[in-house]
């Protein structure tokens, strides 16, 4: 057994409230020198906000950090870097048009003189190509940091951090732009930091990996500690229970099989440039609530922007009420009769700037033969949509912003409902959103399917929430379809779609 | 209850803190130089803002789909050019729409370049600026052009019923046209939307590249329409004509409370604003304050303005 001093991090007791809501609970987490020590759980569980707060990058509402033994107060990312604790960003970021040696140095770089006037190239390069040898790192100091694929700048970032004596390296979903290939490296380099006793947070959403490279994996849910445990020791099974914890009764809501109705929207080996999507292939019918699931970044929304024309398609074909279309932008898709409520409600939903009526009717405006507005209807049309979506506020021409997240919600929703759409894309509409306002969400997607047929392609993290609405769910996973589940048929459980979609 | 929700309305609104501006504005002139209020200098006031008013009234579109126009100087100057040959040679109709043609050009041009390329506005505007007044001086070969008929005048330089000048009415009734495009009509709606949100209003189904082409189209048009009220004032154009005129034309929009992060902007405060650049530079001008004084103070304006705009902003953030 490996003793307390061998600890080289402990936080304890981390307790962080955004705006009164606890997203983390007393949650505790140890790391011990020369260890991989990967943090897993279900999309929103807390990872990030941890290893924000150990970052620097969030302050915490109460708890501790020990550091080598000694209390640290982290206050921003660069105590977190004086401290030796360096984040790998899933973005990676690096300065594209400089090269190798003047990134790894960037904030640091080496000088000859005392005053810090004249820069000593010669010795960065030097010293930075040493550094990437002693690595095994195939890549030239004296590259430009842009032209070299995603895999090798990750390694640059991690010759960064290691020439810096980082001692905690945070990795959050480091594969995540990385091929097979690619991923088999940057394990061979972990496995190799691990012998320089560097210790290593490892964040992944795919149980594969933990098994690969970690030695104690802990799990968080709802912000909460469930176990720690060595890696060896579980099995997937055990770790998805760990992640979903108490299988509930979810209140199915999805009345009868929509097999027999006719097609809306059939899409053939849909393909994003690059592939980051490959090849998906689905389909959603009249009146039908179709579920995409996965973890974040698994190209849910990339799939859905396609079908909506505001993702550039390389491949593939779209029919849409059985005829062979072309979507090449929103415009064109609203007039098809598509809209979507995007997942971003602030950057992609609604104009904050401009008033409830003025973001209501938008997209509406579109449909209206004459180009001169007639206030009157318009104004009766979206008073109509504020009481059918029961929007909370004073009136309708109040900004936007003075509505809280459900109640703008609402209105993002109330724009695509005035189009009467034939397909509605809803892309985690329930995101920071109340409860009350979440199961009003939930009635109207309900109703919408039921009673004027809308078709339905409903994007969510939340498990529970596609399991109770959903005809069908699709399981995407890293850019591609992997599973297709009907729910009338199969006794859907939160823990078989959680199985699709991290392993 | 209509009326007081209006008035409610207009008080919280920036419109009236302008207003205020301009009343005291007006009242301090008067008090300084009491030739200030006289008929004369308030009709030769309407009359000297009409040009950059007329162009505060396209530069607006731009402004608020969140672009901007730096060539408006240029395009009035080479509307100027043109329509002053066609003027002479082929008639006041003919001359009037080749130089609306000019500003309809540019702006396609700006608009195209900004949108389907990507350029940055103010770059590719600025470019547009630089080029087309490379075209006037080819033209014109740097040398005055005159002879225009002496009866055009009426457009720059009448007045009906020998008091109310022409192009100051010009300006009002575009300023009212612009005013239901901007408030009660679709395209209207979506260049509010594009400038205050251009990602939501695209997905909102919006053609949002559509949208600040055509505000650059109207920018350049509403240039030409100022190019042909100056050329039609002096009955001549010179190479350098209208230099500068697109700082003075933002400003007026800026000190109107047209906000440069786009989404923002009014055409009565468009209005007032042309009006308070134009009294600052009426008293300076009353008070024989050199013009080389009045160019640094129009800079210190513009600057303010946006400084206060940029400061209410980030305070809100």
């Amino acid at each position: 057994m490996l003793t307390v001093s061998n600890n080289i991090l402990e936080m304890s007791d981390i307790v962080k409230e955004f705006s009164g809501i606890r997203v983390l609970d007393h949650v505790d987490f140890e790391l011990r020198t020369g260890e991989v020590h990967a943090l897993i759980g279900a999309n929103g569980a807390g990872k990030s906000t941890l290893m924000k707060i150990l970052n620097g990058i969030y302050s915490m509402t109460e708890g501790s950090v020990l550091y080598d033994g000694k209390p640290v107060d982290i206050k921003t990312p660069r105590d977190a870097y004086r401290c030796g604790i360096t984040m790998i960003h899933q973005e990676l970021d690096l300065v594209g048009c400089r090269d190798v040696a003047e990134n790894i140095y960037l904030g640091r770089e080496l000088y000859k003189d005392r005053a810090k006037m004249i820069l000593d190239r010669k010795s960065m390069y030097e010293r930075a190509q040493e550094l990437l040898d002693e690595l095994g790192f195939e890549i030239c100091a004296t590259d430009k940091v842009e032209k070299l694929p995603p895999a090798q700048q990750q390694l640059i970032l991690i010759a960064r951090t290691v020439s810096c004596n980082s001692r905690v390296i945070v990795m959050d979903e480091p594969t995540s732009s990385l091929s097979s290939h690619e991923t088999q490296q940057l394990f061979r380099v972990i496995r190799s930091l691990k012998e320089k006793n560097i210790s290593i947070i490892y964040i992944s959403h795919y149980l594969e990996e933990i098994f690969q490279v970690s030695d104690r994996v802990t799990v968080l849910r709802d912000g909460k500690n469930v176990t720690t445990a060595v890696t060896a020791e579980c099995t997937k099974q055990q770790l998805v229970q760990w992640m979903i914890g108490r299988e509930t009764e979810v209140q199915k809501n999805i009345g009868q099989s929509k097999s027999e109705k006719p097609m809306v929207l059939e899409c053939d080996g849909l393909t994003t440039r690059r592939d980051f999507v490959k090849d998906v292939s689905f389909c959603v019918r009249r009146g039908e609530i179709v579920g995409f699931a996965g973890v974040v970044g698994a190209g849910r929304s990339e799939i859905a922007k396609m079908v909506f024309g505001a993702e550039k398609m390389a491949a593939g074909n779209i029919a849409f009420e059985g005829k062979p279309v072309k979507i090449g932008s929103p415009t064109k898709a609203v007039r098809k009769g598509i809209s979507m409520v995007p997942e971003d409600r602030k950057v992609e939903g609604l104009v904050l700037k401009l008033s409830i009526s003025v973001n209501m009717w938008l997209s509406y405006l579109g449909k209206c033969r004459s180009g001169v507005l007639k206030y009157k209807d318009l104004g009766k049309k979206v008073q109509d949509m504020i009481g059918y979506l029961s929007v909370k506020c004073a009136n309708r021409g109040q900004p936007i912003s003075d509505l809280s997240g459900g109640n703008q919600q609402k209105v993002a929703i109330g724009k695509c409902l005035l189009n009467e759409p034939k397909l509605l894309i809803l892309d985690q509409p329930t995101r920071g959103v109340d409860v009350g306002a979440k199961s009003e969400i939930y009635m109207l997607v309900t109703e919408l399917a039921a009673k004027q047929g809308t078709a339905i392609l409903y994007i969510s993290d939340e498990l529970e929430e596609l399991i109770a609405l959903c005809d069908r769910i699709y399981v995407i996973k890293q850019g591609k379809c992997v599973k297709e589940l009907d729910n009338h048929t199969q006794g859907l459980t939160k823990a078989t779609l959680l199985q699709y979609m991290v392993d | 209850m209509k009326t007081t929700n209006k008035a409610k309305k207009l008080l919280k609104s920036n419109n009236l803190t302008m207003l205020i501006v301009l009343l005291a504005m007006v009242l301090v002139s008067e008090i300084i130089n009491p030739v200030f209020l006289s008929m004369s200098n308030v009709m030769n006031l309407l009359a000297q803002n009409s040009i950059i008013g007329v162009m505060a009234l396209g530069m607006i579109f731009a402004l608020v789909t969140g672009s901007f126009d730096m060539s408006v100087s240029s395009t009035g100057a080479l509307t100027a050019v043109l329509s002053t040959y066609l003027f002479i040679r082929s008639g006041l109709a003919a001359g009037i729409l080749v130089g609306l043609s000019v500003g309809l050009a540019v702006g396609l041009i700006n608009g195209l370049l900004v949108t389907k390329i990507g350029i940055n506005p103010f770059v590719t505007t600025l470019g547009t600026q630089t080029s087309v007044r490379g075209i006037v001086y080819i033209i014109t070969n740097a040398k005055p052009v005159t002879g225009i008929p002496k009866a055009f005048n009426v457009i720059g330089m009448g007045k009906i019923g020998g008091v109310f000048p022409v192009p100051a009415l010009i300006w009002i009734v575009l300023a009212l046209l612009m005013a239901f495009v901007l408030r009660k009509t679709r395209f209207g709606q979506y260049v509010f939307a594009t400038g205050g949100n251009k990602r939501a209003a695209w997905l909102s189904g919006v053609n949002t590249d559509f949208i600040k082409i055509m505000a650059l189209i109207i920018s350049g048009v509403f240039a030409s329409i100022g190019g042909l009220i100056y050329t039609l004032r002096i009955l001549m154009c010179t190479a350098d004509g209208m230099t500068g005129y697109e700082l003075k034309v933002m400003s007026a929009c800026i000190v109107g409370g047209t906000s440069l992060d786009g989404g923002k902007g009014t055409i009565l405060g468009c209005i007032i604003g042309t009006m308070i650049m134009g009294i600052i530079l009426n008293i300076l001008q009353l008070a024989g304050v050199s013009s080389f004084w009045q160019d640094a103070i129009t800079g210190v304006i513009l600057i303010v303005a946006v400084g206060f705009d940029s400061f209410t902003s980030k305070q809100r953030s």
